[in-house]
């Protein structure tokens, strides 16, 4: 789930296994395609990243402090969520990791853990509702947790101990729409299949679903609302992945409408190899291949 | 089915009309135009066959006296099916210049055309033009089948795994 630039950065230096690798300075300066920034330096024992997230500031109310402070606690990390700016590029926040340190076993887990700073982070609005309504005290109304340029998230209590999380996705090519639709069909059909009884409801539709009535919603064209509906056992006992699962749901959605029209186009280019050698078929076979002669014996040959 | 005597009446009419000659232009000197396409002589023009198979699928055959200019009307009974037909075609026109008998443009109300002149028929084989062009038919047919397939299968893949996750 994590980013696998900052965990193969931060498990390459960990440890005292890698010292030698450690006294190489290095600065990696790391882009995502949601315009998230991660930008990391690691001089000698210790290594930072600075990290750059769309509307971080309207994250803060959702508890990401409290969950980022949970999760980075131990005393190796170094947790810093004032905004700070490096070489003329300003950072929402930045954590601080103790390489040096003898994480034994534990290695390959901490490097997981740097590499999962954007998922804690969009996983904390998610975590304090939860507890919150674990605690009977969740906020009427829906809250919006915006998290790409013009789609966003939305939570709200359902009825009877349910959770609703609705996203707002954009598609602007008709192609991956209509592909979309494909999917989105075969996910709200899941729960039919007897080994998926306990999945979330899913639902799709054009327009704003009522749960989201009275917020201004993202609208135009291209733009889908779809909405799962979270059980018990999904905001309680399953937490974790449930909420890894919810965080990169988008995400995982484009990433298979792309998969899908490559595997389109590797298919479409092997008919047109096949139906031009078709083709090739109905053309005489080379004159050139027999040699010209004269009566005499003389060949044209140069 | 429909689909055997319907491809059987096309590659019929199609073996009538590619009898073509060269035949030079009479407007302009010196000039060799596909007439189907100029289309400005009645009588260098043949009558135009429409083989219709249902509303969705037609062959329209315009011959002429040294070209014959065939387009497809490719059945598309849902929005996934329009759009692959639509990525499939854009497809193969832009590589059109391969297939020397392709149309870079489809005749309008048809998804995809041909054009095959007298000099195609003077370097290749009628009948393997006409083997062809009804091969393409057929494997457009099936390729969009297996693409649609394909979409569907995948998409029921990536929701089982994905609501494992909360299982």
């Amino acid at each position: 789930a994590g980013h696998p630039v900052l965990k193969e950065t931060v498990s390459s230096r960990i440890g005292p296994a890698n010292a030698e690798a450690r006294e190489k300075e290095i600065v990696i300066s790391v882009n995502d395609f949601d315009d998230t920034a991660y930008y990391v330096q690691s001089k000698g024992d210790s290594l930072t990243v600075f990290v750059a997230m769309q509307n971080f500031d309207a994250l803060l109310q959702y508890g990401v402090e409290s969950y980022l402070k949970h999760v980075y606690g131990s005393d190796q990390f170094a947790l810093n969520l004032s905004s700070s700016t490096v070489k003329e590029m300003t950072f929402n926040f930045s954590l601080t990791v103790d390489l040096a340190f003898d994480y034994g076993s534990e290695a390959e887990a901490v490097a997981e853990k740097v590499s999962c700073l954007k998922r804690n982070v969009l996983a904390s609005p998610f975590m304090w509702y939860f507890d919150a309504m674990k605690a009977g005290k969740a906020a009427e109304g829906t809250i919006k947790i915006p998290f790409r340029q013009n789609e966003a998230m939305y939570l709200k209590k359902g009825k009877d101990d349910t959770a609703i999380v609705v996203f707002s996705v954009r598609f602007p090519e008709k192609t991956d729409w209509v592909v979309a639709q494909v999917f989105l069909r075969e996910f709200a059909d899941a729960r039919n299949d007897s080994g998926l009884q306990l999945a979330p409801a899913v639902s799709y539709s054009k327009t704003a679903p009522m749960e989201l009535d009275g917020l201004s919603v993202e609208d135009g064209e291209g733009v889908c609302f779809i909405s799962f509906v979270l059980f018990k056992r999904h905001w309680d006992t399953k937490v974790e992945s449930s909420v890894t699962a919810i965080c990169q749901f988008r995400n995982y959605l484009h990433y298979h409408i792309k998969c899908s029209k490559a595997y389109m186009h590797m298919r479409m280019r092997r008919r047109v190899d096949d139906l031009l050698a078709t083709l090739a078929r109905a053309r005489p076979a080379a004159e050139a291949a027999v040699e010209k002669k004269t009566w005499g014996g003389r060949t044209c040959a140069k | 089915t429909t689909q055997q005597p319907y491809l059987q009446c096309v590659r019929s009419t199609l073996t009538a009309a590619l009898c073509i000659q060269n035949f030079a232009c009479q407007e302009v000197e010196r000039h060799n135009k596909p007439e189907v396409e100029v289309q400005k002589n009645k009588e260098l023009l043949l009558n135009p066959v429409v083989i219709t198979r249902n509303e969705n699928e037609a062959v329209l055959i315009e011959p002429s006296i040294n070209s014959v200019r065939i387009s497809i009307k490719i059945k598309q009974s849902d929005d996934l099916e329009e759009v692959l037909v639509a990525k499939f075609m854009r497809f193969l026109i832009q590589r059109a210049d391969r297939f020397v008998v392709l149309r870079r443009k489809p005749v309008k109300g048809y998804q995809i055309s041909f054009l095959i002149t007298n000099f195609h028929t003077e370097t290749m084989f009628k009948h393997r033009l006409v083997d062809f062009v009804m091969q393409f038919m057929e494997d457009i047919d099936k390729e969009v089948s297996a693409l649609k397939l394909g979409v569907n299968s995948r998409g029921r893949v990536v929701a089982a795994k994905f609501l494992e996750a909360f299982c």
